[in-house]
């Protein structure tokens, strides 16, 4: 009850300290009992009608984008919508906590939906086919741990698939509409468990504008809202920090740390990051927290941070030791971009542009100047943070979270850091959401209206549209019309339609050369097995080699068949777009003289002798390879 | 029920048992469906919260956030353990593992439970609900001085405006559904040997009609001309015959008003595999 107490002085006093009124009174005298879990019904139900009619607007861009036109604006106006009525509200005073709780809820919920109305009837993200075919084969096989061609790490946590599984299997349904969802089930759990998190912290005004400045993550609109096991996984790391915070809360912790315990074995058998970055949290936490023990008597979660940590490298070691050459890759380009960075001085990347194609440049300004306000933000923060009477060891442990994120930022600049200080901001915009909304409340001040207000207002929107210009390439985040954009971004529907007809007809398992966009369905629907050097195949498979030359000649025989590949898919597609920079074929395959893929390329293997040209697709063509080749 | 004296656990265990029940037998879609999602997602959440609700209160923000968490973390670890068990992952072992659990649940939480403060009573024990402007703890309902769920009674307006904003976005859900179901594959043919002297060749028109003659040849000899019907999308269209001799190049063309639009080609002598 120590702790309690302390929380609540702390909240007191650093509401004191910014001015800001508190709003007890008013609604313990005027508002009758179901204000407080939703606060005013008519203005929230209000704001739930702009927020429809955002997604409206999202869903007729994506209709426009599909039949050849263009719904750029059309999705901006869909998101301003969406968010608008939410930011308003929140960083506004004298609103109850239920109502604050339940307009974060819809947005979210809101901006989930803007997901689904992209691709509503199919998976259309790359990682999305993999756990389709995780899941798949463990319906088709009844158990876990099977081999996943299409990303191999995916097979050793189960976590996802375990759920989703289970609810397919139950339900009857299928497993798009089972994930789809478990991760709707998963953002609410999220969002529930930031706000408390939060607001635990310091109070439900600043946890709402933090949740706000959470939702800018660039990660948040699309990337965290497909079925993987990250979007699984982060909702549970929120959901133990909120077990902890409460277990340190209540003299009776057992049944909390028990509830941690369990919900950190799930987290460790969910994703490896995730897991990874708890174990970290709680370090760093209990490191602080012991500090702070002497002369407050705070809780430390010393346990709990022996278990996850000793339970995350146990599963490593133990059940997906594949892990290490899944993320060792990544933190070496990493490092090399960093070093790069640091001893020429110069970025490696072009900002704002993929493929040839440069963002629009307001978008280009409005994220640079959201990323400039959040990192100016961070010190105002920080400041309010130390002027508080009573703080608590999580809060400090969320500023160096911010100081983790100022580090991490240039690493935008490298072609090999991007993807970390992408992938990072999942987790460190908790820090960010705390620390900047403190300084975002400080700003708006206490009044009901007011010119404070609507800046505080409009900086927060910003910030999020910001957040969503850096979040996707530009020209992907509506869906695109296949027959004219002749450049596959994402599986085509004729293949998934040839993914179909393969697993209907000739089977699963089968070794496949394809490139690296059509084997998503393959791999996935098709249940068979694309063969790329990434894939964690032996021998170390060079598939690109059997494609780049312009003839059938000794080199390609000889890989088709080191390789044993059984059937070959080409695509048409992929010569009428620049060189990806992902590879066609593979990852590490080598720039090709050219620089694009040629059309002879591709149409070599027609009329020649070994090679049954199976399926025609226009695009697309399927060949079998003889056995005997 | 004397095992389980609360109510609403009384009730958990009631629907867990319906729910396992529908799980096992033959039912019709919807049923399975709501008894699915009660199973997963919501009634092990539900059960294993009564458990820390022994000893402390939690508002209904807080309650949500712990159904919904308990209930991926059961099923998680839930299907790791049925993983390791005879019935591996199969429909029947999920549901009675997971009836199983709910009902465990609910006995550990009846049992020796101390009365619990109202949340909404006023009273100032209230974990987990830490919060300076507007404390729940210090609200009590004008009337009655306790909050029911069942008393929620919002006005016509706010209903009104709820149900359109529903409307809405079920309406902007079609819409991205029909926008999607649009992007149809393209006509497709394909070929299919099923022995040495039998093929089956199948053309699928995509998202148009289409209408056309498949010409076969063999070793640049025509063999065959097969007028197809006017195919409607969704339409596939398939026929086998019999190839005069497995021992030369077989090419199938599609062709419209004399136009090459597919062409699919097998090679013979061959080996049947992979069928």
């Amino acid at each position: 009850m120590a702790c309690r107490e302390r929380s609540e002085k702390l909240s007191q006093s650093l509401f004191a300290d910014m001015s800001v009124a508190t709003d007890t009174q008013h609604y313990s005298s005027e508002n009758t009992g179901h204000a407080i879990i939703v606060g005013q019904p008519i203005i929230v139900a209000s704001c739930a009608l702009i927020m429809a009619f955002g997604l409206l607007l999202l869903a007729f861009a994506n209709y426009s984008s599909v039949h050849g036109g263009d719904g750029y604006w059309l999705f901006w106006g869909g998101i301003l919508a969406i968010i608008a009525p939410a930011i308003y509200r929140l960083v506004g005073v004298r609103i109850v906590r239920g109502e604050r709780i339940a307009i974060l809820v819809m947005e979210s919920t809101f901006l989930y939906l803007a997901k689904v109305v992209r691709e509503p009837t199919s998976f259309s993200f790359s990682d999305e086919f993999a756990h389709w075919r995780d899941a798949g084969n463990a319906l088709r096989l009844g158990h876990l741990f099977s081999f996943n061609p299409l990303i191999p790490t995916v097979g050793r946590y189960p976590g996802l698939t375990d759920v989703t599984v289970g609810v397919s299997r139950m339900t009857g349904l299928s497993v798009f509409i089972s994930g789809t969802v478990i991760i709707g089930v998963a953002r609410l759990v999220l969002y529930l468990a930031l706000f408390c998190v939060l607001e635990r912290l310091a109070g439900s005004r600043v946890a709402g504008v933090a949740s706000l400045i959470y939702f800018a993550d660039p990660n948040f609109l699309y990337w965290s809202a497909q079925f993987a096991y990250e979007s699984l996984a982060v909702p549970l790391l929120f959901f133990v920090i909120w077990l902890v915070l409460c277990a340190g809360d209540d003299n009776r912790r057992t049944a909390w740390v028990v509830a941690s315990l369990c919900s950190i074995s799930a987290l460790i058998i969910t994703h490896h990051v995730a897991s990874y970055a708890l174990a970290v949290i709680l370090l760093v936490w209990t490191i602080i927290a012991s500090l702070f023990h002497r002369r407050t008597g705070c809780y430390v979660p010393i346990g709990l941070t022996i278990y996850a940590t000793a339970g995350a490298a146990a599963w490593l070691a133990f059940v997906a030791p594949i892990t290490t050459h899944y993320l060792g890759p990544v933190f070496n380009r990493t490092i090399s971009g960093a070093l790069a960075l640091f001893l020429h001085q110069s970025p490696s990347r072009q900002l704002f542009a993929a493929n040839g194609k440069v963002a629009p440049s307001w978008e280009q300004g409005i994220a640079i100047v959201s990323v400039g306000m959040l990192v100016v933000a961070i010190p105002f923060g920080i400041q309010a943070i130390r002027r508080q009477a009573n703080s608590q060891p999580l809060q400090f442990t969320l500023i160096l979270g911010c100081l983790l994120y100022l580090a991490v930022l240039p690493l935008r600049l490298t072609a090999g850091g991007q993807e970390t200080a992408n992938r990072s901001s999942e987790y460190v915009f908790l820090s960010l959401g705390l620390v900047d909304a403190m300084a975002v409340v400080k700003l708006a001040g206490d009044r009901t209206v007011g010119l404070r207000k609507g800046l505080a207002s409009a900086l927060l929107a910003v910030v999020f549209l910001g957040g969503v210009a850096v979040s996707w390439t530009f020209y992907e985040r509506l869906q695109p019309d296949f027959a004219i954009s002749g450049e596959p971004t994402q599986p085509i529907p004729a293949a998934t339609a040839l993914a179909l007809w393969m697993e209907k007809n000739i089977g699963p398992n089968h070794r496949i050369g394809t490139d690296l966009v059509d084997d998503l369905p393959l791999g996935s629907y098709g249940e068979q097995m694309p063969v790329f050097g990434a894939a964690g195949e032996q021998g170390n498979p060079h598939v690109w080699q059997a494609f780049f030359p312009t003839t059938v000649n000794s080199l390609v025989r000889n890989e088709i068949s080191s390789d044993h590949l059984q059937y070959l898919i080409t695509d048409d597609l992929l010569v009428e777009g620049p060189q990806p920079t992902s590879g066609y074929f593979d990852p590490g395959e080598p720039a090709l003289p050219g620089e694009k893929l040629s059309m002879s390329s591709l149409s070599k293997f027609d009329g020649v002798s070994g090679f049954a040209r199976l399926y025609d697709a226009g695009s697309i063509v399927l060949y079998q390879v003889e056995s005997q080749q | 029920m004397r095992i389980i004296p609360s109510k609403d656990l009384q009730l958990v265990v009631v629907i867990a048992i319906i729910s396992v029940g529908v799980e096992l037998v033959p039912v019709p879609l919807v049923a399975r469906v709501v008894a699915g999602f009660l199973l997963a997602l919501v009634l092990p959440g539900y059960s294993t919260t009564s458990i820390l609700r022994k000893s402390h209160t939690l508002g209904p923000w807080e309650r949500l956030l712990c159904v919904l968490g308990f209930s991926l973390v059961v099923s998680i670890l839930g299907g790791l353990f049925l993983n390791f068990m005879p019935g591996h992952l199969s429909r029947s072992a999920w549901a009675v593992f997971a009836g199983a659990f709910v009902l465990v649940c609910c006995i550990l939480a009846s049992i020796k439970t101390p009365s619990r403060p109202n949340p909404y009573s006023g009273s100032p024990v209230l974990s987990g609900m830490g919060d300076a402007d507007d404390s729940v703890s210090t609200i009590k309902h004008k009337s009655t001085g306790k909050l029911s769920l069942l008393e929620y009674r919002p006005s016509l307006l706010a209903v009104l405006l709820a149900t359109a904003a529903l409307a809405i976005t079920g309406g902007a859900l079609a819409i991205s559904v029909h926008a999607s179901l649009a992007q149809g594959a393209p006509l497709t043919m394909w070929l299919r040997p099923l022995s040495n002297r039998h093929v089956e060749v199948g053309v699928s028109p995509g998202a148009t009609p289409q209408s056309g003659l498949a010409l076969v040849t063999q070793e640049g000899s025509k063999v065959s001309r097969l007028p197809l019907p006017s195919l409607s999308p969704a339409h596939t269209f398939t026929i086998i015959f019999k190839v005069p001799t497995n021992e030369s190049e077989l090419i199938v063309k599609l062709e419209h008003n004399s136009k090459s639009l597919r062409h699919v080609q097998y090679w013979y002598p061959k080996k049947q595999q992979n069928h």
